[in-house]
């Protein structure tokens, strides 16, 4: 038997579009849920990304709450495509700040959709 | 033997308050003993009652009970009141609960038994973490993160009932005494 103790609620950030490379350029695709008047530590755990190229070029997405260590391997997105990532094929890895994301190159005119879905922990 | 027949049938499903409205209760704690009678309780829902911080891989945390930047400690009850805890360690780590901070609990001659994550795929119900606190006599926490890997936080979520209490006169108390009127011994404390 088991319960469901361990589950957080799922959620998920908005649209966000990145239309620069580089981590200067960095966009925060989920905020860590912080109020002072909330009871506890809040994390949460990425379960899906869906990605929007709009003609950016190949490029690699690079995901984390700093410029290094990066959380997740860069993810490779193909040029005006979508590309997705489910629960099964991510790490469970565990962010406790906001999620930021970058990649290492944009075409000129180009940009990048990111959606994150996470559950919420805590 | 009647509040010993209580207690295991209590034990072997959910959390359900250990004694109800109008019950005579023995308080025990590690120090003295009360004899009183509920007369107001409540449910504590599933709640974060404690972190106790960043933890480097292979550590073990200062024992404490408050969360870091927090001013009191969230087991702390009113005075008169006693509360029923279960109680899991959130986050991958193992916890060792003392009550008081002073007192170990779950003792075995050459041990002290640790709380890990996994309590709630072993012991779904969380039956034996069950521990019972009186006023702010509050249980005190070490987390061990026993992995080679850093922990950004250290989450206990617990939940339980909590009970007021009102002193009983000579008469009812002596008639406890005698076995005249029914008791239910509520522990609420570790045995040093």
């Amino acid at each position: 038997m088991e319960t469901d103790f361990e589950r957080g609620v799922l959620r998920s950030g908005g649209v966000v579009n990145q239309p620069n490379p580089l981590v200067a350029a960095a966009v925060v695709i989920f905020q860590v849920s912080n109020f002072g008047q909330q009871i506890g530590t809040k994390s949460f755990i990425p379960k899906k990304i869906l990605l929007r190229n709009n003609a950016g070029g190949i490029l690699w997405l690079n995901l984390g709450t700093v410029a290094v260590p990066t959380l997740l391997p860069p993810l490779r997105i193909q040029n005006n495509m979508d590309a997705n990532w489910q629960e099964f094929e991510l790490p469970r890895v565990e962010f406790f700040a906001d999620m930021i994301a970058w990649t290492d190159v944009m075409a000129a005119g180009g940009s990048l959709d990111i959606q994150v879905e996470v559950e919420e922990r805590g | 033997m009647a509040d010993v027949m209580l207690r295991a049938y209590k034990a072997s499903i959910a959390m359900e308050p250990i004694v109800a409205l109008d019950y005579y209760v023995r308080i025990k704690t590690y120090k003295a003993v009360f004899y009183r009678q509920v007369d107001y309780m409540e449910t504590l829902p599933p709640f974060q009652a404690l972190d106790l911080g960043v933890l480097a891989a292979q550590t073990v945390s200062a024992r404490g009970s408050i969360s870091a930047g927090a001013a009191n400690s969230l087991f702390d009850l009113q005075g008169d009141e006693f509360g029923q805890w279960r109680w899991f360690p959130y986050d991958i780590f193992m916890a060792r609960i003392f009550l008081p901070a002073g007192v170990a609990k779950h003792q075995l001659k050459f041990l002290q038994l640790g709380i890990e994550h996994s309590i709630i795929y072993r012991d779904p119900l969380l039956v034996t973490t069950e521990f019972n606190t009186w006023q702010e006599e509050r249980p005190a926490f070490e987390a061990m993160n026993y992995s080679d890997y850093p922990l950004a936080a250290t989450r206990i979520i617990a939940m339980g009932y909590r009970f007021h209490t009102v002193e009983l006169n000579k008469e009812t108390e002596d008639k406890i005494k005698d076995g005249d009127l029914p008791c239910t011994t509520i522990v609420c404390a570790g045995k040093a």
